[in-house]
């Protein structure tokens, strides 16, 4: 046993005298600490390849500060336990300036340490409510949250005639919050019904018996919030009892190909999904991303993976950084709102950014997502939202709509 | 070099997987309770703990009860000694892989409702932004080394309980059961009631380590409570040997400090995929490896109790 002992510590004194230093003349280093494995594996792999485009364009520009830029991953198994040991290791070993990439439950179990380090941070994919009155020191959010989604998906229900409207919701944090808001405010603010809320966990062999509730209950369209892996069986489900009269309202972790293929099977089915979306009409951020992405991952940007939102944290990253002229966290995290917003000329690409600050202007970055406008706790002020619908077997945007202002965010 | 204070994280939480470790080999070591609910005993705890000590209403709870956490801390550990009653009374009529499956899903019952009673566990959002003990004593930064010390002096207490049960005609009474429970009966010993007792203990034992979790996670959603963390303490309990007093602790620190130094290993970020799925493989070759060489694990039970404290133990009239 001594000898395994003796062993173990060595490897680990080994694997210690690995770790980086944070020397200035070595590259700055951005953070990416992301569920590549566990819960949020499937979209692990495009949005790492989303933030080695990001960071390929900030070094092809000559850098960030006049120095190339590491991205230094660290897997966080998607869990809470893993983003702590993540974070440490990426700010305790690696030294990172600045951090993305990170899920909502993994931001939750940082968010303090990270204001205490005082780390840039930008929450690409968070949807949890809990950032809504939160952040905007440190923590930063691009993302649409969980409430806008669940407003949206309320909105569509009303403009499309529902009155009644049957839920199946998965009880997961990414499913319950959106699912959440879109009951409260359909009931209490639209004056709809809710005839049928099924709830359950995911993992199952079969949802025979919740799709039969939820679709027998004389509903005039089906809001379904799960994650992907459960949305193909119920789906599937769906196809083989033949509901196809009953409308779907998808909510996003739906918003896939496979997804598509299934609803696109079945002859007069309608489904749509009400959710945040890419800014892709004449936007030249995005024109410029596409391609660069496509030639890394072999396919196009997808929605339901997320990608362009890991993308657009680092441009911002790296822009903040020459804002601020420093890669002091306090500095670069006040200048995050100062590059995102106006007043300033309005770029779209790291290098056109570089080149107006280099100049002396004041800049407002149009990501590929959105403006990223933030408001006053880090969060975008109008996201970019987007009603999809099946056609020919694909999600094709519908419309691009605006969340109604009377409809509110329903109190805790 | 890497920074001191990541393996002082690295330790901390060692150290408390190795507490649990520890608490897991009394009722599965020793009791022969092949327990897969761990994870729930420990949601139990750490809930009670936090909704005890909930003192901002908007927060949006039904309770704010607002307690000290000198006064919740204790109330927790109560609470899951309750818990660990309520799943005992039904559960240890079965056994083996019977009982197996029914604590496993015990735990699963106990993190729906986390889930689902949103008005008290704010459901799957959690809490965060959690209060740790001597937090204003100390920068930030150097909070790290007053939690290590908290944990390290828990996990002290933990394995001299643990070792006091160990080496106590009650646990020599415990593990006979395990080998011959035919042969305990006929003895007289009231084996059914001496599990529940050991379940019991083992519930207020989880429920006590519970807030040391949470100081180090600083936050609390039911997936936190997932079987993933109950898998980790059993395979922290067989590689440092099931049965044996300390083998949860050094197995813990082994299986912990060996997955963060794979981790370590500086990849380019291409190869990251490759990296993160031999990381576990990395983890599983170490069991496999331990099972092979030492198939009692680092610390057999043999040895354990053929050490001094084993003497004594030996030395006790049953």
């Amino acid at each position: 046993m001594k000898r395994v002992i003796a062993l173990l510590c060595l490897f680990g004194l080994v694997a210690a005298a690995c770790g980086g230093g944070d020397d200035s003349d070595e590259p700055i280093k951005f953070g990416f600490l992301n569920g590549q494995t566990g819960d949020y594996g499937p979209w692990g792999a495009w949005a790492l390849w989303a933030a080695e485009v990001a960071v390929e364009e900030l070094n092809a520009a000559g850098g960030v500060l006049g120095r190339t830029v590491e991205l230094v991953v660290e897997d966080n198994g998607s869990t809470p336990e893993g983003a702590v040991s993540g974070y440490a290791e990426l700010t305790d070993v690696d030294g990172i300036d600045a951090l993305g990439g990170i899920e909502s439950d993994g931001m939750l179990a940082v968010f303090d340490t990270v204001h205490e380090q005082q780390l840039p941070t930008i929450c690409s994919t968070c949807g949890t409510t809990e950032l809504d009155t939160t952040g905007g020191d440190y923590v930063f959010r691009i993302i649409g949250s969980d409430t806008d989604n669940g407003i949206i998906g309320a909105q569509v229900a009303r403009d499309e005639g529902y009155d009644n409207v049957a839920m199946l919701v998965e009880l997961s944090e990414g499913t319950i919050s959106p699912a959440d808001v879109f009951k409260t405010v359909f009931t209490e603010q639209i004056g709809g019904t809710i005839t049928e809320d099924v709830r359950f966990d995911a993992g199952r062999s079969s949802y025979s018996a919740e799709v039969a509730r939820a679709f027998d209950s004389g509903a005039d369209a089906v809001y379904i919030s799960v994650g992907f892996e459960t949305g193909v069986p119920i789906l599937n489900e769906w196809k083989r009892r033949g509901y196809s009269d009953v409308p779907l309202i998808l909510t996003t972790d739906l918003l896939s190909p496979d997804i598509a293929a299934v609803v696109g099977e079945v002859e007069g089915a309608s489904a749509v999904v009400a959710a945040a979306a890419y800014d892709t009409e004449g936007n030249p951020a995005w024109d410029a991303y596409v391609p660069r992405f496509e030639a890394k991952a072999g396919d196009p940007p997808e929605i339901g993976f997320y990608d362009a939102w890991q993308y657009d944290q680092y441009i911002i990253l790296g822009l903040a950084m020459e804002k601020a002229g420093t890669t002091d966290g306090a500095a670069v995290a006040a200048a995050i709102p100062q590059i995102t917003n106006p007043p300033g000329v309005e770029v779209f690409t790291y290098a056109s950014g570089l080149a107006e600050l280099q100049a002396g202007n004041e800049i407002d970055y149009h990501g590929t997502t959105s403006n990223m406008n933030l408001n006053a706790v880090g969060n975008l002020q109008s996201p970019v939202m987007a009603v999809s619908a099946v056609t020919d077997g694909s999600w094709q945007v519908r419309d691009y709509v605006e969340l109604d202002p009377t409809l509110e965010k329903p109190s805790s | 070099m890497t920074n001191p204070v990541f393996w002082v994280g690295v330790l901390t939480l060692a150290l408390i997987y190795g507490s649990l470790a520890m608490v897991l080999n009394v009722e599965s070591g020793w009791g022969g309770m092949w327990d897969l609910g761990v994870a729930g005993l420990l949601a139990s705890g750490a809930y009670c703990y936090i909704i005890l000590g909930i003192d901002d209403p908007d927060l949006g709870t039904r309770f704010v009860p607002g307690l000290p956490m000198w006064l919740a801390w204790p109330l927790a550990a109560a609470f899951t000694g309750l818990v660990a009653l309520a799943i005992a009374l039904p559960s240890l009529r079965l056994r083996r892989e019977y009982f197996l499956i029914t604590t496993l899903a015990f735990a699963e019952i106990i993190r729906q409702i986390a889930v689902i009673q949103a008005d008290l566990t704010r459901g799957t959002t959690g809490f965060s932004s959690l209060d740790r003990p001597f937090d204003t004593l100390v920068e930030p930064r150097d909070y790290n080394y007053v939690l290590l010390g908290i944990v390290a002096f828990a996990a002290l207490v933990v394995y001299l309980i643990t070792r006091r049960i160990g080496t106590s005609a009650y646990g020599r009474t415990l593990r006979a059961a395990r080998d011959n429970e035919a042969l305990a009966l006929a003895l007289g010993k009231r084996v059914n009631r001496m599990r529940i007792k050991t379940f019991v203990v083992a519930g207020v034992l989880i429920g006590a380590i519970a807030p040391l979790y949470l100081f180090y996670i600083r936050a609390i959603t039911p997936q936190l409570f997932a079987p993933g963390i109950t898998f980790t303490i059993w395979t922290a309990l067989v590689i440092g040997g099931i049965g044996s007093i300390r083998g949860g602790l050094v197995g813990a620190v082994v299986l912990i400090v060996f997955t963060e130094a794979v981790g370590l290993i500086e990849v380019d970020p291409q190869y990251i995929n490759i990296l993160v799925s031999i990381e576990p493989f990395l983890v599983g070759l170490l069991l496999v490896l331990v099972l092979r060489f030492r198939p009692d694990g680092l610390i057999s039970e043999r040895n354990a109790f053929g050490t001094r404290a084993g003497r004594r133990a030996r030395r006790v009239p049953a």
